[in-house]
């Protein structure tokens, strides 16, 4: 690189410019990245911690004529999910399934004091309370809710006491309050719900792990018999969700633009699974159609949360343009680079210098800045998501700086090969005899 | 050596073509200047970028320290020119980033080669070993390793070398200056050390004296033949100051691509009219 580096130097101002540029585009992906994040954080990280191998929702069959519309129904659909005592006996004492325990969501308002907040109540989770009459507050919830550990909290009249966790849990943007299931049951029938038994259930393990030592059969599980080791459950999300919700939620998110696609082919795979003759699948299919509900992964039971679902795709469709256009823009401003030094590769082709000297120059020219520009741009992202993480919703992990930032040199670095390939076209016959 | 025989080279106008060069035949010897004069639109160029092998004939040949240019790829090209044959732009075309140092190694910089052998004869206390001249073919010098002390030394050898060249030139003293910084004639003298940095078999010089005045162009014709006897370069200079023709030890004519004069001057009397003598 001797040529780049005293370019560099010479030109520091038209350089810095450049990186400048770099650095803004790659600061506004870092922060889309983070805010990305950060949303999904605060639509998935109660659903999340959930954990099980399935989770089972109501189908919304309604106006199907037929058992092929009924299967190839929408997407199930948490708000809409209600699971009657019937349906959740069918899947707790069915051999097909491991251990399998109901839980509730819903989202309503609650008071503490003189301060009203509407929050998601989840009941019978492992991070449930011990007994009724008391509610676990995420620390989300607390805030919103100016409750200290020990205060009362109030719902639908029932006063629950307050105890308050570490752990930040949303659900479709209202943060978490952990209740009994039997508390949860009690508000519905003081909604007119007599009938709501859960809003799912979350189905710990399936027969083929049961049968790999998991050691159980199918059984019911009381809440206050579950223990850590229950959410422990290795998942496709799983993991993220143990490791905490914070560092899963952009790869989620990121997962979960394959399995908006993967969504539309579940019924597809599920057909197939069954017309193979798979035990497990044909059980399971079995047991989905005899109750009317849906059994779907952790992964995809967050497209069941409506408000993640609308936000996802908006979002990552914003975060892929941007990358388009960063690579476009970038690629731009090394053309025109390019252009401006076409007549000094002129000269030295003609000297003879090999196209592969020059490329290897003006290659590490524009990886220079495309290295500095990406690290100070994600080096900002971090300094202010730092700032402004506990103010708006934002993450900052490995998934919203580093993998942005290698995107941003692998795409930068595509856009600037694009514009060197003019290097291999300068004729060094116009070296001779020219004015410059 | 440079040696271009029977060659001739076209250019395409409208639906026909038109010659540039018709035929040329000439050998130039090495240490020895040939200067090619002529009108506008001769050909001169044209024969000049043939002679440094930018530009392909379209019959005949060419052949370099006896390497004969034909058939050779585009990269052997390049490979060729950068190891054999130094070019004296019309305009200095200095790059506008580089010191006159950095000016002159800048080639042996991109190619991490020493450029040349370093003849001991015409180039005492380079410092630098000789690598040995590939006579088969374009085959390019060896190149040394770049890495540790071996590439520290090569690179101070490199710089070493540039500061001899700018010495022989007369600026030894501009040596850290940039082009913005140099007059025209020193720009053009930079062009000529950078030329003769990787102690090229041909020197290629074109049309060096055009945006000189009187004094600094005689100041330039000089240099060009000094460095020629000194490393015993075959120099070929094109230029329309005929004033200088009766200085070189070859002088042609060129017009409408043909080359119509040739002169040889004697060794009886060198420089005197009497001692120029038709080929």
């Amino acid at each position: 690189m001797f040529i780049a580096w005293r370019d560099m130097r010479f030109a520091r101002g038209r350089f810095a410019l450049i990186t400048a540029v770099v650095l803004l585009i790659t600061l506004l992906i870092g922060l889309l990245s983070g805010l990305t994040g950060g949303l999904a954080q605060q639509n998935i990280s109660a659903v999340q911690a959930l954990g099980g191998e399935r989770i089972v929702l109501a189908e919304d069959a309604s106006g199907a004529d037929s058992e092929e519309d009924a299967a190839e129904a929408g997407p199930a659909s948490f708000s809409e999910s209600q699971l009657t005592p019937a349906q959740v006996d069918a899947w707790r004492h069915s051999a097909t399934t491991g251990k399998a325990h109901p839980v509730g969501i819903t989202q309503f308002s609650a008071d503490s004091g003189d301060t009203s907040a509407s929050v998601a109540l989840m009941g019978g989770t492992a991070d449930s309370p011990g007994s009724d009459g008391e509610a676990v507050l995420s620390s989300g919830a607390a805030e919103a809710l100016g409750a200290e550990e020990g205060g009362t909290l109030t719902v639908l009249g029932l006063d629950l006491d307050v105890s308050v966790m570490d752990s930040e849990r949303w659900y479709a943007h209202t943060p978490a309050v952990y209740v009994t299931l039997e508390d949860w049951q009690e508000m519905q029938r003081r909604l007119g719900q007599p009938d709501a038994a859960a809003t799912a259930l979350v189905v710990d393990s399936l027969p083929e792990a049961a049968e790999a030592g998991a050691g159980a059969g199918a059984g019911m599980d009381e809440p206050e018999a579950r223990t850590g080791t229950d959410t422990e459950v290795s998942t496709e999300a799983g993991a993220d969700a143990a490791a905490g919700p914070e560092a899963g939620a952009g790869a989620v998110a990121g997962a979960v633009a394959g399995a908006v696609e993967a969504e539309a082919g579940a019924v597809e795979a599920r057909a197939s699974a069954v017309e193979a003759g798979h035990p497990s699948a044909t059980a399971l299919a079995g047991l989905e159609q005899e109750t009317g509900t849906r059994a779907v992964t952790p992964l995809n039971a967050l497209l069941a949360i409506s408000s993640f679902r609308s936000e996802i795709g908006s979002l990552l469709m914003m975060a892929g343009m941007l990358f388009g256009i960063s690579a476009l823009v970038i690629g731009a401003f090394f053309t025109v680079w390019t252009m401006q030094r076409q007549a000094d590769v002129a000269v030295l082709r003609a000297l003879g210098a090999s196209t592969s000297s020059l490329l290897r120059d003006a290659l590490g020219q524009s990886l220079v800045v495309l290295i500095a520009g990406v690290a100070a741009g994600i080096g900002l992202t971090a300094l202010i998501g730092a700032g402004i993480e506990g103010v708006v919703p934002f993450v900052v992990t490995w998934y919203t700086t580093a993998l942005p930032a290698v995107l941003m040199v692998v795409l930068g670095s595509a856009g600037a090969v694009f514009a060197l390939r003019s290097i291999t076209r300068a004729d060094p016959l116009s070296a001779l005899g020219s004015a410059r | 050596m440079l040696t271009l025989t029977d060659v001739t080279l076209t250019f395409p106008d409208g639906a026909s073509r038109t010659t540039a060069v018709d035929h040329a035949s000439f050998t130039v010897p090495a240490g020895t200047v040939t200067g090619l004069t002529g009108p506008s639109g001769s050909g001169k160029s044209s024969l000049l970028a043939v002679a440094s092998t930018l530009i392909t004939p379209d019959t005949g040949s060419v052949c370099i320290a006896g390497i004969e240019t034909a058939g050779l790829s585009p990269a052997q090209t390049a490979a060729l020119r950068r190891e054999r044959v130094g070019i004296v732009f019309q305009q200095a075309n200095l790059l506008p980033s580089l010191t006159a140092s950095e000016q002159v190694r800048v080639m042996a910089e991109l190619d991490h080669s020493l450029g040349g052998t370093g003849r001991a004869d015409a180039n005492p206390g380079t410092g630098a070993s000789a690598s040995g001249r590939g006579r088969s073919g374009a085959e390019p010098r060896a190149k040394r390793s770049r890495s540790g002390h071996t590439g520290r030394s090569e690179r101070a050898a490199r710089r070493a070398r540039a500061d001899e060249l700018l010495d022989l030139v007369g600026l030894s003293a501009h040596r850290s200056a940039r082009p913005h910084a140099l007059s025209g004639g020193q720009r053009q003298r930079v062009n000529i050390a950078r030329a003769l940095m990787c102690e090229p078999d041909v020197l290629v010089v074109d049309e060096p004296t055009s945006a000189l005045d009187s004094a600094r162009s005689h100041d330039i014709i000089a240099l060009v033949l000094d460095v020629t006897r000194t490393l015993g370069t075959a120099t070929l200079l094109v230029t329309h100051d005929v004033e200088f023709m009766p200085m070189f030890d070859q002088a042609l004519t060129m017009t409408d691509g043909v080359l119509s004069d040739r002169r040889e001057r004697t060794a009886a009397s060198p420089g005197s009219a009497s001692s120029i003598s038709s080929a």
